[in-house]
Formats: structure tokens, C-alpha cells, sequence
């Protein structure tokens, strides 16, 4: 009896830390990036069996099927310019090696980087539904009708500005929903809805205006304009630059209503563009598995400076770096060639490497 | 939901394209409109031609500064050396090379140095004009067609004549001296000019609202990677040209509403000028059609002034001095130099190649459409068609291939380039194609 007991109970417990940490995990809906290409992510029964999704995110997908497949563009430009933006910083937007939390638990621990990846999420989302429309490729979305009036630099909207504000209103049905889902009085949550609506303004303060020229040959006596978005990359280093101001928060009582403010006192409240974080984030020094932190160890590192964020000092947390010679074969001597290519010999170099010691 | 999709996108495109850029386009424009006017109705006062002549240079500054500001004094500055050689030159017999010589040094010296890029591409369409008519006064000068050095009011009022000056087109002098006649105010040229302002409008908003999305909304075609490029390329391309269409029925609305721009034959006054024939463009029978239709004016004047001239040296030469002249018209870019050597090697090799063609069969299938009278033997038979057709396939994919990246802004070399290798070089490489076909008829 004692045996039978302890086996129940064991097989009990799992269970619920499994729930637990499947619902806690806001950003799984990126693991999508891990399908292969030939796997469906739309239609009742597929969306029924991504792991990755909440409930509620299962029900859109089942919806609004045909929207899907941007979402599936859009978590791979997240994790793409996750490992651009951080790719000379210690925690480099490594991803675990399988299963639906494609980064790892640091996007569980209210860190200063999970605030990073929820904004860039929110905003991959927008941007890639927004393509979809602008290509055509998704019915139900046309031109953006809100953008009109006369620009602050004095000429006329026209022509078929992107549908920013179709992509925006799905990026919050589909990425708030795990949030809203679990109750908007605990900080965990209102902290990634901020970020994540942090990451659509990123876009949209930084549109781009295309024009077009009317004149004689071509010439641009007369020009029509457009609004577009930004490139992904854009929105990336805008919200990196967010990252590095971000502000730690706390969940605090104000009236009958709960709300971030900032722990330290002296600091202003975050706007509603600032990225905000609750917790302090780990050094990212040394492998931990279970947290999904490969560590520094083997990384490649700059010998000549000091301050950067890459310099070996910083990158392998201490003097624990060493310098090794090696041989790279480099082009060089270019010429172009006509019509129409570039040539170029192959060189040798030595060149000196520095890695962070295991 | 589909067809609801299609309907939703079109009402949007109407509210979100349609309105807006038909409201900036009058917007940026009815002021000039407004002086073309003005300065035909003062014409018609009686005034003494001196009058007549200031009031079309006071109304073309002021235009000229409404598009340009302050940047105008490059325009000024051209037509004041163009004067200057003029009179000191008026007693030789070469005003012509010589003028033409000094306008191309003057462009060369702005393109390369006296200012940045943008602000001159957006002038370039007005010294365009101002150097084309120059030059052809210069030589008519030379010729006796005109027959003395105008006065520098009478010269100015050629120059900055309103109803030219921003949008061109080019006009004679003498089509300048007879609209200083000014002719009766009708119904027929009001509703000439109207009839042009409405349909600039209607190019404007087929290049802005209908060309970029003519696939798949306006026409349900998707195609696989390889065809999307093309139909990409189309698009860019029916847009451009939609664009000069539109530039090109404005420059027929100003020119006829400041009272140019007509034919007399005895009695009848007609108003007729015509400066582009989209529909021989759309719908082409030859590259060589395409070429004229593109900017009439531009033609007779290129036809005029430099390949009548250089004719002496070989009709090759002479072809490639034309296309020459016309690149430097419009100014350094390497693009358009690019699209119109290009577009002058593929013009001859077609003119060649189908005039072998016709000798060869006896058939009606030179580029030009033959009149009623030819001798040819095969006229209306259904393979003659078929090779005329043919031919305009191709020159549609010619359009399409030449008309791709043309893109708000001037490109780098690499940027055409890189457009052409995408579209893996497909006109250059036909035009040699049918150029080693025709060594083979010979």
C-alpha cells in the first residue's frame, strides 16, 4: 500500500507542474519557427495539435486561419533579430535545443531580455500580418484609410499607405491573449502586455514616407507620398535602444487598481513606449541547462577593447579569456568586371582570435 | 468572403487613394492652371506685343518659383547664357553647334558640381525644356526659318512662355511668335483644355491607385516566383508610364490654356496638340512606334535637331547620337543613360531586322504601319499578322523589362544592374538573339 501510495501521488504532482509551466509560458507560440515547412498551421485539427499555442490562441488560429502563416514568418524574424541585436552580449538570444520555449525560462523570470523578446514579438507580429496585406496575400485587408490629411512636412497622403493599424489590432488579439487570459492583477502579466504594446509603437513612431515623382521625364516637379514601415531590422535596433533604458518595476496598489511603477522612486513612470522589466536578470555567465543559459564559455571575444559590450573583460566576466592565431583566407584585390561581375583573389591572413576560456 | 475582401479593398482604395491623390494633384497644380489662364485672357486685350511678352516672363517666373523657390536662378541663369551667346554670335552661321556645345558643358558643370542631386533632378525636366528650346532657335537661326535674333523680351517671353515652362513641351519659336497672335477664345479650346486637365488626373491615378496593385487585385493572376517578378516589373513599369502620361496631358492642359498648341489651315483653328499616344505605347506595334509616341514633341525635336544632322554620318551613328542627346537631355543618370542606349540599340536592330523581313517576304511587316498604297504583296494574310504580332510581344516585354526600376528616386548603377540580372538580362540578350538572326538573312 505504501508503494501504491507514493507512485499516485508522485504522478499527481507532475502533472500539475506541467500545466503549471505550459500555461506561464507567454512566448511558446515562437516555437512555430521550429515546424517544418510542410506542416500546417492552419485548419481545426493541425491548430488543435500546436503545442506551442494557448487555448485562446488555438481559437484564432482556427478563425483566422489564413493569417497564420505570417504569424509563422514573424516568429522566425523574432528569434533572426533577437541573435542580430544581442549577438556581441552575453545572453545572445541562444535557443534551447527543443520543446515549445524556444529561449529557455529567462522569458519566465520577469528579466529586462523577456521584456526585449515580448516587445520584438508583439511587433514581428504586426509587421509580417501587415506584409501579408500589403501583398495581397491575406483577403479581409486593403489600404490603410486612416492615413490622410496633410503630413507635418506639408504634402498630401495618397496612395495605398500599409494597413499598420490591421496588423497592430491582430498582434493584439493573438500575442495579449495568453496575458489577458491570466488575469491582469499580477505583475506578470501587465508587465508583457506593456512590453508587447511597447513593441507596436516602436513601429508605428518610426513609419517611413516613400513618394513617387510626376515631371517631365521622370524629373520630380510634382510627387505623390505614401506612408510605409520601417524595416524589421529598424524596429529591432529601436527597440534594443529601449532595452538598454529599460526600467525595473514593481507591482504597486493605486486606489482599487494595480499598476507598474518604478522601483526606485526618483524615476519617472515608464511611458507607454519605455520597455519595463520586474526582476533583475542573471549574469548569463556560467551554463545552467535547466534555465536554458548556455554560458560564454567557447565564445569569441574583442581582444582590443575594453568597454564594449563584446570586449573579453565584459564577455567572459573576468580575466578567464585566451588569445589563439589562425589562419583565414579572405578576398581581396576586387575588380569589376565587365559586364557585369566582381572578381576577386583569395588571400591568406593570420589573424589573432580571442575566446572566452571554458 | 472573397469577393467581400475585393469589395472592401476597393472601397478603401477610394477613400484611402482615389480622393487624396486626385486632391494633391489639382493641389500642386492650379496655380499654374490659374496664370495659364490669366495670361491668355490679357492676351486678349489688345495689348502691344512688348506687354504681351512680359506678362508671359512675369507669369513663368512666378510659376517657376512656386515649383522650384529659390533653386529657379539654375533656370535663369541657363536662359541669360543661351541670350548671351546668341547675340554674340549673331553674325555667324554656327549658333547651332556652338549653343549646343555651351548648354551641354552648362549641364555637365550642374550635374557634376554645383549642387546636390535631389535639387537638381527636380529641375531637370524645366532646363530640359529651356535647352531644347534654345537649340532649335539657334539652328532655325542658322537656317533662315527664323529670321533675325529675337529681342531679349521677346526671347524671355520664348523662354519662360507659362504654358511651357514646367511641364514642357517643347514648342518652336515661331509656334510661340503665332500664339502671341492669340487666337479667339472658343469652345473648342476650352474644352480641348479640359478635356486634358481630366485626363492627366485620370493617368495620375492610374499610376498612383491602380498600376501597384494591378496583380492580383485588379486582375486575379498570383503566378509562381518567376512570373511575380515579371508581373512586379509590369506593374513598375505601367506605372511609370502612366506617370508621363499624366505629366504630358498637363503640358497639353497648360499649353493650349495659355493659348498655344493649335494648327491653322486657311481659316480652321484647330487645337490639337498631342504630346503622348499612351494607346500606341500600351498596345505597341514596334519599339520604334513606342519611342515617338512616348513624347511627340521631344521626337520631332530629336528628329529635327540632331538626327537629320547627324544622318551624314551613318544611320547607325546617327540613331546612337540621338539616343545620345537624349540621355544627356535628361541629365547624368546613369539609369536613364542605361534605358535609352539600351532602348536605341533594341529600336535599330527591330527597324533592321523587319525591314530585311519585309524585302525578304514581300509583306507589310516594317515597324511603321505602311499606308494604303504600298506595293507590298502580302498585306492582310494571316501569317503577316502573326509576325506583327510577334513583334509587339516582344516589345511589350521590352516595355516591361526597360520601365522596371524606375523608382521615385534615382537609382545607383548597381541598382539598374541588379534589376536586370534579376529579370536575368532577358531584353538584352533577345535583342541579340534577333541582331545575329538578322546577320543570318542578310
Amino acid at each position: 500500500m505504501p508503494t501504491v501510495s507514493s507512485v499516485t501521488l508522485t504522478g499527481r504532482l507532475l502533472l500539475l507542474l506541467l500545466w503549471a509551466a505550459h500555461l506561464a509560458m507567454a512566448t511558446n507560440w515562437l516555437s512555430l519557427a521550429r515546424l517544418s515547412r510542410s506542416r500546417p498551421v492552419s485548419g481545426a485539427e493541425p491548430c488543435g495539435r500546436l503545442r506551442g499555442l494557448s487555448p485562446g490562441q488555438v481559437g484564432v488560429c482556427r478563425a483566422r486561419g489564413e493569417v497564420m502563416e505570417s504569424v509563422r514568418k514573424a516568429s522566425e524574424m523574432v528569434i533572426e533579430e533577437c541573435q542580430h541585436q544581442f549577438r556581441n552580449r552575453r545572453w545572445n538570444c541562444s535557443t534551447t535545443p527543443r520543446g515549445i520555449n524556444v529561449f529557455g525560462r529567462v522569458m519566465n523570470q520577469g528579466t529586462r531580455e523577456a521584456a526585449f523578446v515580448h516587445a520584438l514579438s508583439s511587433a514581428a507580429v504586426a509587421v509580417a500580418v501587415t506584409r501579408g496585406c500589403s501583398r495581397g496575400e491575406l483577403e479581409r485587408c486593403g489600404c490603410d484609410r486612416k492615413v490622410r490629411g496633410v503630413s507635418p512636412e506639408g504634402f498630401q497622403w495618397s496612395g495605398c499607405s500599409d494597413n499598420l493599424s490591421y496588423g497592430v489590432a491582430f498582434s493584439q488579439t493573438f500575442v495579449d491573449e495568453p496575458e489577458r487570459a491570466k488575469g491582469m492583477s499580477s505583475g506578470r502579466p501587465l508587465m508583457n502586455i506593456h512590453n508587447n504594446e511597447a513593441g507596436r509603437k516602436a513601429i508605428l513612431h518610426n513609419m517611413q514616407v516613400e513618394c513617387k515623382c510626376h515631371g517631365v521625364s521622370g524629373s520630380c516637379e510634382l510627387r505623390t507620398c505614401w506612408k510605409v514601415m520601417p524595416p524589421f531590422r529598424r524596429v529591432g535596433a529601436v527597440l534594443k535602444e529601449r532595452f538598454d533604458g529599460a526600467t525595473e518595476v514593481r507591482l504597486t496598489r493605486v486606489g482599487s487598481r494595480t499598476a507598474l511603477l518604478p522601483r526606485d522612486p526618483q524615476v519617472k513612470p515608464p511611458a507607454t513606449r519605455d520597455l519595463v522589466y520586474l526582476a533583475p536578470s542573471p549574469d548569463f555567465c556560467r551554463l545552467d541547462p535547466d534555465n536554458g543559459i548556455p554560458g560564454t564559455a567557447g565564445r569569441r571575444c574583442n581582444g582590443t577593447s575594453r568597454l564594449a559590450p563584446d570586449g573579453c573583460e565584459l564577455l567572459c566576466c573576468g580575466p578567464g579569456f585566451r588569445a589563439g592565431r589562425a589562419e583565414v583566407v579572405q578576398r581581396c584585390s576586387c575588380k569589376f568586371s565587365w559586364c557585369c561581375s566582381v572578381r576577386c583573389q583569395q588571400c591568406k591572413n593570420t589573424v589573432l582570435i580571442h575566446t572566452c576560456r571554458e | 468572403m472573397g469577393s467581400l475582401s475585393r469589395q472592401a479593398f476597393f472601397q478603401e482604395l477610394g477613400s484611402g487613394c482615389l480622393l487624396p491623390t486626385v486632391q494633391q494633384g489639382l493641389e500642386q497644380v492650379w496655380q499654374l492652371l490659374l496664370i495659364c489662364l490669366v495670361c491668355r485672357l490679357s492676351w486678349r486685350l489688345g495689348l502691344p506685343n512688348f506687354l504681351k511678352h512680359l506678362s508671359t516672363v512675369v507669369g513663368g517666373f512666378y510659376t517657376l518659383y512656386l515649383f522650384f523657390e529659390l533653386h529657379m536662378v539654375w533656370v535663369v541663369l541657363l536662359s541669360l547664357l543661351c541670350y548671351l551667346i546668341l547675340f554674340l554670335c549673331r553674325h555667324s552661321s554656327s549658333r547651332g553647334p556652338f549653343l549646343s556645345i555651351t548648354i551641354l558643358i552648362y549641364l555637365l558643370l550642374g550635374e557634376l558640381h554645383m549642387m546636390d542631386t535631389t535639387t537638381w533632378h527636380k529641375m531637370r525636366g524645366s532646363q530640359m525644356v529651356v535647352a531644347m528650346k534654345a537649340v532649335s532657335l539657334a539652328f532655325d537661326l542658322d537656317k533662315g526659318i527664323v529670321d533675325k535674333v529675337p529681342s531679349p523680351v521677346e526671347f524671355m517671353g520664348y523662354i519662360y512662355f507659362v504654358g511651357t515652362v514646367i511641364f514642357g513641351p517643347w514648342i518652336s519659336f515661331n509656334s510661340y511668335m503665332d500664339a502671341v497672335e492669340s487666337r479667339k477664345l472658343s469652345v473648342s479650346w476650352f474644352m480641348k483644355s479640359v478635356i486634358s486637365c481630366v485626363k492627366s488626373q485620370l493617368c495620375l491615378l492610374i499610376s498612383n491607385c491602380v498600376a501597384p496593385y494591378l496583380f492580383p487585385y485588379f486582375i486575379p493572376v498570383f503566378g509562381n516566383k518567376l512570373l511575380r517578378k515579371w508581373l512586379q516589373a509590369y506593374e513598375n513599369s505601367l506605372s511609370f508610364h502612366f506617370s508621363n502620361y499624366f505629366v504630358s496631358f498637363l503640358g497639353e492642359t497648360t499649353t493650349t490654356l495659355a493659348g498655344a498648341g493649335f494648327t491653322e489651315e486657311k481659316d480652321n483653328l484647330k487645337w490639337d496638340m498631342t504630346i503622348a499616344k499612351p494607346l500606341y505605347v500600351e498596345f505597341p506595334r514596334s519599339m520604334v512606334e513606342v519611342v515617338t509616341s512616348w513624347n511627340l514633341p521631344m521626337s520631332r525635336w530629336l528628329n529635327t535637331y540632331v538626327f537629320r544632322k547627324a544622318l551624314r554620318y551613318g544611320s547607325f551613328t546617327a540613331i546612337i547620337m540621338t539616343y545620345t542627346a537624349s540621355a544627356l537631355l535628361h541629365g547624368l543618370s546613369f539609369h536613364i543613360g542605361a534605358v535609352l542606349l539600351t532602348l536605341g540599340f533594341i529600336t535599330y536592330i527591330e527597324h533592321v531586322l523587319r525591314k530585311r523581313l519585309s524585302a525578304i517576304l514581300n509583306a507589310c511587316v516594317l515597324s511603321k504601319r505602311c499606308p494604303s498604297d504600298c506595293k507590298h504583296r502580302h498585306k492582310k494574310e494571316l501569317w503577316v499578322y502573326l509576325i506583327n504580332g510577334t513583334f509587339s510581344m516582344l516589345a511589350l516585354l521590352h516595355l516591361t523589362y526597360l520601365g522596371s526600376d524606375f523608382r521615385p528616386q534615382d537609382g545607383v548603377a548597381s541598382h539598374t544592374i541588379q534589376k536586370w540580372t534579376q529579370l536575368s538580362w532577358t531584353s538584352h540578350w533577345l535583342t541579340f538573339a534577333l541582331w545575329v538572326f538578322y546577320r543570318l538573312i542578310l
